[in-house]
């Protein structure tokens, strides 16, 4: 590839200062990506030393060759900080400028300038570290699901990649005297891959700076601040997607729900920041108690759910106990003086061969809470499906005979949780009767 | 200093790679994001593009005067293309005719061959892709609402692209001689392609910037809104009400901040499930957003909670508002479920000058007001009017009933579990 040196450099020169003006701007716009700045500060410097590489002839050597190099490995030190600054790692000085001053001391101090392309092989060799540091620094923040990040480590090992190939390559194909370096093959390939290098990174940088802010409002949007788990709408969505996913693999599930009982007086009593305490309290034994594949979510106040994949009735009655007993065993160690910390649940599964929406398994989840609730709180109920559709009665209009829905547990949970021998009657809104307005004036 | 003299040949490849690298990178960057469409459509023009410039280079070195023609026609068709990706980013019709317009109209000059001046061409070809500067900087233009920061660099850089190609036909109507090539313009030519590389690389720039701000702002709406009720949330609301206070004249009149707490929210849904406490939820949020103005700033800051901020509001307005809401609500609540729930709400008020005043500190007077309206019975309207430093504040809070603990934990059954 025969190209015009000079044009290719007014070429690089003008593309590098446009983006390094962009890559400015995107960062004016966005302060807090600080590696915006870095980048775009890479490729001005970039442009400096492309353009004493351009005078070659008319400046000094010393300009032409010793500065212009070094500019060009601060460039590229300079790319490598940002993408450490990206991930949060701080700024190293001696990171920067290193590979510069190595190679100025190498060209100054030894004879390496004797060498046939010794400065330019080196130099050609510092930049491809700085490019598999740049690489390995955003293939290390993958944890952070950007898009961009792995087509941006392509793009730097590649670029590294080519760099390391130039050594060997100049020795296998020693066609190139120095007098017409310009006009070799090899400058063609270089000078234009700078060129797309320099357009593409830019565009990955400014692509992977916006993109942690898409993420950075998702995360907002999705998760409850308080606990940190998924919020309503996360959950719901969540909960939905996997439950598509399971039409394909048949499994049994179960919905989980929680209420924290008696939360609106714990507020009351003991002040909010005691009832996030006991919310994240809650959250905590949850988390632990349920794998990584379930779902789970802060449906609202002191509410939560979770949506267990592979569990069938018995089992997931058992987690529910055991985030039961674990989240009262833990006030009553703690003797924070809360007797009444403690938590509802109700449980409803479909069996494998049975298709389910959200709402539906929510809903009957639901209906088993309220039996819980109404049979005196701190315990565990399962929803039978089974035996409402059978006799067409829904869940609540089912109370009265609570006993018999109680008989419906699973043996195994039953065990531990003995029906009380008198079933209160439902009436929710006793609470209405049991406390003075001004105590839960935000019932 | 620049160097006076361009080589063409190199400029063109360099145009070609440029134009081919972007091409790629937008696709890519669609592929990654398929809602992104026009960045697809924008990439798929760079690519036509790119496919133009070949053959305009290989035409020249063949000579073949009907290859440049349909080169241009390419290229023309490029610019057809990003205008539609425009209008599709903007979420407007496609006019498959208008894109391809001038493309057509320069196919037929150069088809009947109307002229044979390689200058008309010129001309005619910088006319057409002028135009369509300017009308994608239009296009831009009219979706300034949506608040995209990359929207006005992208208008500048457009009108700018479009006033340089008339500048061209100025510059080479007035000085024929400047166009001194058989096919192709002088060695100028070379400049003003450098000068459209830049410019390319710029807009794509942009363009993506502004594809990702869109998915960004799509995230930051959605984390500031209430998911069932369509209304700002807490967040939303804390920082559209902030920005008003701050905004207004100083010497504007009080501000007004209403509470909304729906009464016994958590027995109706204990009571009738999730469901009908949802409806609830979501009848009241459309008479707050009915029943107000759309200055007004409206938020559901908790489970049963809404805030209202109104601008430019006395203690009586923001009664009187409040009113009309607790009344709308018991009203339309009453069908709810066929009349069985019939919810209610209780409403604090608070009419301050925000000049001596937080929105906290309103917050937290509206809130006492709220308190008083919960204690007098619910379903009612309270108003709490600081005398100065919010003296009077303290003594509601004390007059009010003090909390009673012991009653809570007293009727609690109790029963030893084993677990």
């Amino acid at each position: 590839m025969n190209l015009d040196a000079q044009t290719m450099f007014v070429v690089t020169i003008a593309v590098a200062a446009v983006l390094g003006l962009l890559l400015f701007y995107a960062w004016y716009q966005q302060r807090r990506v600080t590696s915006l700045a870095w980048w775009g500060g890479a490729h001005f410097v970039a442009c400096c030393a492309v353009w004493l590489i351009s005078q070659r002839g008319e400046l000094s050597e010393f300009w032409s060759i010793e500065v212009a190099n070094a500019l060009l490995l601060v460039a590229a030190g300079m790319t490598w900080m940002g993408a450490r600054l990206f991930d949060g790692n701080r700024v190293s000085l001696v990171g920067i400028f290193g590979g510069a001053a190595v190679w100025l001391l190498a060209v100054t101090g030894t004879n390496l300038m004797a060498v046939p392309y010794g400065p330019a092989h080196f130099s050609s060799m510092i930049i491809a570290a700085y490019s598999f540091g740049a690489a390995i620094e955003i293939w290390r923040g993958r944890h952070e699901s950007l898009v961009s990040r792995l087509p941006l480590v392509v793009m730097l090992s590649m670029h590294g990649a080519l760099y390391l190939l130039r050594v060997p390559l100049a020795f296998l194909t020693p066609t190139a005297k120095s007098d017409a370096l310009f006009s070799s093959a090899w400058f063609g390939v270089i000078a234009l891959e700078s060129l797309l290098y320099m357009i593409a990174t830019a565009f990955i940088f400014l692509a992977m700076a916006k993109e942690r802010m898409e993420l950075e409002h998702k995360v907002a949007a999705t998760t409850d601040p308080l606990t940190g788990i998924a919020n309503r709408r996360a959950f719901l969505d969540s909960a939905t997607r996997s439950l598509k996913q399971r039409s394909r693999a048949p499994q049994p599930v179960s919905a989980l729900l929680f209420d924290l009982d008696r939360f609106k007086s714990i507020n009351d009593r003991f002040g909010h920041a005691i009832g996030d305490r006991v919310l994240r309290a809650f959250t905590d034994i949850a988390v632990m108690e349920l794998r990584s594949t379930d779902v789970l979510g802060r449906l609202g106040g002191e509410e939560f759910g979770a949506v267990l994949f592979g569990a069938e009735a018995g089992s997931a009655a058992a987690t529910a106990e055991r985030i039961r007993a674990g989240f009262e065993a833990i006030y009553a160690r703690d003797g924070l003086a809360a007797q009444n910390v403690s938590v509802s649940v109700g449980v409803a599964s479909v069996p494998a061969d049975e298709d389910v929406e959200i709402e539906t398994l929510m809903s009957k989840a639901d209906e088993a809470l309220y039996v819980a609730k109404a049979r005196g709180r701190n315990r565990v109920e399962v929803a039978d499906g089974y035996l409402a559709r059978r006799t067409g009665l829904s869940g609540r209009e089912m109370d009265d005979s609570g006993a018999r829905r109680g008989a419906e547990v699973p043996t195994s949970v039953v065990g531990a949780i003995m029906s009380p021998s008198v079933v209160p009657q439902p009436a929710p809104f006793a609470d209405m009767n049991e406390t003075s307005p001004v105590v839960h004036r935000r019932a | 200093m620049l160097p006076v003299f361009l080589d063409l040949h190199t400029m063109f490849v360099a145009d070609i790679s440029v134009t081919a690298v972007l091409g790629l990178m937008l696709m890519f960057a669609w592929l990654q994001s398929r809602s992104s469409e026009a960045l697809g459509w924008w990439g798929t023009a760079h690519l036509c593009q790119c496919v133009g410039l070949v053959l305009l280079v290989g035409a020249d070195m063949m000579y073949s005067v009907a290859t440049i023609k349909f080169a241009a026609t390419l290229m023309l068709a490029s610019y057809g293309l990003m205008w539609l990706a425009v209008r599709r980013f903007d979420g407007r019709h496609l006019h498959p005719l208008t894109a391809s317009a001038g493309a057509m109209a320069w196919a037929f000059f150069a088809a009947a061959e109307i002229s044979k001046s390689p200058l008309h061409y010129f001309m005619l070809y910088s006319l057409i892709n002028g135009s369509y500067c300017l009308m994608i900087a239009f296009e831009f233009w009219r979706g300034r609402a949506e608040p995209l920061v990359s929207r006005w660099p992208a208008i500048v850089l457009l009108v700018v692209s479009g006033a340089g190609y008339f500048s061209w036909i100025a510059l080479v109507g007035l000085m024929p001689s400047a166009y001194a090539g058989p096919l192709l313009p002088g060695p100028w030519f070379a400049t003003v392609i450098l000068v459209t590389v830049l410019g390319k690389v710029a807009l794509a720039f942009i363009v993506l910037a502004m594809a990702k701000e869109r998915l960004e702002l799509h995230q930051r709406v959605e984390a500031m809104t209430d998911a069932l009720t369509g209304l700002p949330n807490r967040r939303g609301f804390y920082r559209q009400a902030m920005r008003r206070l701050r905004e207004r004249r100083p010497a504007a009149r009080p501000a007004a901040v209403l509470l909304f707490d729906l009464d016994h929210f958590k027995l109706i849904n204990d009571r009738f499930g999730h469901g009908v406490g949802d409806r609830v939820l979501m009848v009241f949020a459309d008479i707050l957003a009915n029943s107000l103005k759309a200055t007004d700033i409206i938020g559901r800051v908790g489970g049963e909670e809404f805030a209202v901020l109104l601008d430019d509001a006395d203690p009586e307005t923001g009664c009187a508002v409040a009113e009309r809401v607790r009344v709308a609500f018991e009203a339309d609540g009453a069908v709810i479920a066929g009349g069985r729930v019939a919810p209610t709400a209780s409403v604090g008020v608070a009419a301050v000058s925000p000049a001596a005043y937080s929105l906290q500190e309103m917050l937290s007077f509206a809130d006492s007001a709220l308190y008083q309206a919960k204690a007098s019975g619910r379903n009612c309207v309270r108003v709490s009017e600081p005398a100065d430093g919010g003296a009077e504040q303290a003594t509601m809070v004390v007059e009010a009933p003090p909390l009673k603990p012991v009653l809570v934990s007293s009727i609690l059954p109790s029963r030893s579990r084993a677990s």
